[in-house]
């Protein structure tokens, strides 16, 4: 797993390296670092340790016998909850800030294991409303409001 | 001695002290949400200051950048989520603590550290006030980016694990911080022809998801692993621990050190305070007889940065009243409120009014002071959110992440960025990178590239203008020293375990 991050991160590292060359080049006299220099820099010397951790993985792996695309296993309630709260943030922008975060809040700590269903109810209205209160009516935050007939529907809440 | 009476009585005026504990009190609560900053509690409280005295307002708001200040802690402590940015560094020992159950302790140290450190940069603006100005206007692009250098050699010592990891860890935040419009030439960088990613990744998301988000994920993975039933879990009853003065001060010179880096860097324009917590928290580090112990709960990794951001609180105002330039961008809303009571900060302030002047120092001192008393009550209704049992706390860390992000420019990209921010946060905890590190580069790289661009620009291309100047010389020289010690140490150590198993 850990080798699948490496990959992960320096073929993100290599597409940017190229991208950074093609920034343009020296504008103001003096500036000799350019536009591109600080970034390039920064992603050679990021894949150049990368290269180490690499080699220091791949030593450490033999070192003990196991192999180096072991410990691939990603907890089932963690993905579980990140799909949750990828959820939450592509329903805030449809149905509101509102009935997302009732939502939300009921569902992720039922995913999360808690099972008193009524007390969960209850906490999910109470923290909506109190974040509702304090960022949308107390410091004027512009919540989300959702689309058509529920966008209308929120501005007698905030 | 007149002077001083008069500023003493105008203060200590039953409405004025009513005026000064609402406003640390309101200044620790918004400092304790995380999304809302100094800022913006200080801009929502303007319009009520209109019909106070020229004091009054003035006092009070300085209130809530103190309150704010230290507030920011709780979280910081409670929920590994920092409530304000100055509190970064705060998450890097004050979660581990409240972790090992000693989260009281952790607050009373937070509180404490933060008394001293406002308590030392009022007294130090009594004094110094117009020297520390003439010397923060001695600052150019050498001496910034010099700063920045130094903020970023605290790597090693946060990322004493596996220096390689944080080193690569803070490369990529130096690299988050280019992506944007360069603030040079004005080219856009890595933004792939998105409006939103023109203006810069900013920190404050980038934080919340990979500290805050993802410690819910690694905590759900740990209790899952661990065959624990999440909703069965409950929190200990938590209450700001009142230090015994006798431990406090015997750390003395770490927090008279800590106050004197936050002082100094709160003086320089735009530097803030959390460069200095940052600054402060890897000088404890490198200093320190015991590093090994730092990022694990100690009291040093603690004190160090809530002192120092205290004390950048108290800095910032040194240029803001002496100069007219404001110290950080809290200080610029403080003076924006200077003239709308029709006072004009600059030069002639200390002379046309020493009465106000000492007035708001007194203020601060007192504000700072009530931080223990105020500071008591908030931290218990803060702490009984840690009663919830774990998933509801977890989801309310998530919620109140989400929308404390999409509060600082109410842009939906932002809460994009706490997702994919949690998603890294979390294997980089997994794999042991450093979060911090990233976050440190992410907040300094800006700093740091512009800075070092100018100077070359300025002196023609020539690298000379970094060793000519004193100032940037000593602190490039300092920021080396705290950069090669901890790796320096490291190999000592391991060159030692190496011959003791020969």
């Amino acid at each position: 797993m850990e080798l699948v991050f490496y990959g992960i991160w320096a073929a993100l590292l290599l597409f940017l390296f190229v991208v950074a060359s093609g920034i343009p080049g020296q504008t103001i006299k003096g500036d000799i670092i350019t536009a591109s220099g600080f970034p390039m820099a920064i992603i050679l010397l990021a894949l150049l340790l990368l290269t180490i951790l690499v080699i220091g993985y791949y030593n450490k792996c033999k070192k003990e016998g196991k192999s180096v695309l072991s410990g691939i296993d990603i907890n089932k309630n963690v993905l579980a909850n990140v799909g949750v709260v990828a959820g939450y943030i592509a329903l805030m922008n449809i149905v509101g800030f509102c009935i997302s975060t009732l939502l939300f809040t009921f569902f992720n700590a039922r995913i999360m294991g808690y099972r008193k269903i009524k007390v969960l109810v209850v906490f999910a209205i109470i923290l909506t409303a109190s974040l509702v209160v304090v960022f949308g009516k107390l410091f004027y935050i512009p919540l989300p409001r959702g689309m058509g007939i529920l966008r209308d529907l929120s501005y007698y809440v905030y | 001695m007149t002077i001083l009476l008069e500023s003493i009585q105008y203060v200590f005026a039953p409405l004025t002290l009513l005026l000064v504990v609402v406003g640390t009190a309101y200044g620790m609560v918004c400092g304790g949400l995380p999304g809302l900053s100094a800022s913006m509690a200080i801009i929502l409280l303007l319009p009520f200051t209109y019909e106070m005295q020229p004091v009054q307002a003035i006092v009070i708001l300085m209130a809530v950048y103190i309150g704010a200040a230290c507030g920011g802690s709780i979280s910081a402590i409670l929920l590994r989520t920092p409530g304000t940015p100055e509190a970064v560094a705060t998450t890097f020992d004050g979660y581990p603590m409240a972790m090992k159950g000693k989260a009281g302790r952790a607050l009373g140290l937070a509180v404490s550290a933060s008394s001293f450190g406002g308590i030392f940069s009022a007294v130090a603006m009594v004094f110094c006030a117009p020297l520390l100005a003439m010397a923060a206007l001695k600052f150019q692009s050498a001496e910034y980016f010099a700063l920045a250098l130094m903020g970023l050699s605290c790597i090693t010592s946060i990322g004493s694990k596996n220096q390689l990891k944080a080193i690569f860890s803070a490369l990529l935040g130096l690299f988050i911080s280019t992506i944007g419009l360069d603030t040079i030439n004005g080219l856009d960088r890595f933004t792939f022809g998105s409006p939103f990613l023109m203006n810069g990744i900013s920190y404050i998301p980038v934080m919340i998801g990979s500290f805050a988000v993802a410690e819910v994920f690694k905590n759900i993975e740990e209790r899952a692993k661990h065959g624990e039933n999440l909703g069965e879990l409950t929190a200990t009853k938590v209450s700001l621990e009142m230090i015994k003065m006798r431990d406090f001060f015997s750390k003395w010179h770490l927090l008279i050190k800590s106050s004197i880096i936050g002082t100094i860097i709160g003086i320089i324009p735009a530097a803030g305070g959390s460069i200095a917590s940052l600054v402060a928290y890897g000088e404890a580090s490198r200093s320190s007889k015991t590093p090994e112990e730092f990022g694990k709960g100690c009291d040093e990794g603690l004190l160090a940065p809530e002192s120092a951001n205290n004390a950048a609180g108290g800095g910032s105002m040194v240029p803001t009243m002496i100069l007219g330039i404001p110290g950080s961008p809290t200080a610029a809303v403080i003076m924006a409120a200077f003239m709308i009571h029709g006072l004009r900060p600059g030069p002639l302030l200390l002379k046309d009014q020493p009465i106000l002047l000492n007035a708001i120092f007194i203020g601060m001192i007192l504000s700072s002071l009530l931080l223990f008393v105020v500071g008591r009550f908030i931290t218990r209704q803060f702490a009984h959110i840690l009663k919830l049992p774990y998933p509801m706390l977890g989801t309310l860390v998530i919620t109140l992440g989400i929308v404390g992000a999409y509060s600082l420019k109410n842009s939906f990209y932002d809460i994009i960025l706490v997702l994919i921010f949690s998603i890294v946060g979390y294997f980089f905890d997994r794999f042991k990178f450093s979060n911090p590190a990233m976050i440190l580069g992410l907040i300094l790289g800006g700093i740091a590239e512009n800075n070092l661009r100018k100077q070359m620009i300025v002196s023609g291309g020539s690298l000379l203008g970094f060793v000519t100047r004193p100032i940037a010389f000593i602190v490039m020289a300092v920021s080396i020293f705290t950069f090669i010690s901890p790796l320096i140490r490291v190999m000592r150590e391991k060159g030692k375990s190496t011959k003791a198993a020969a």
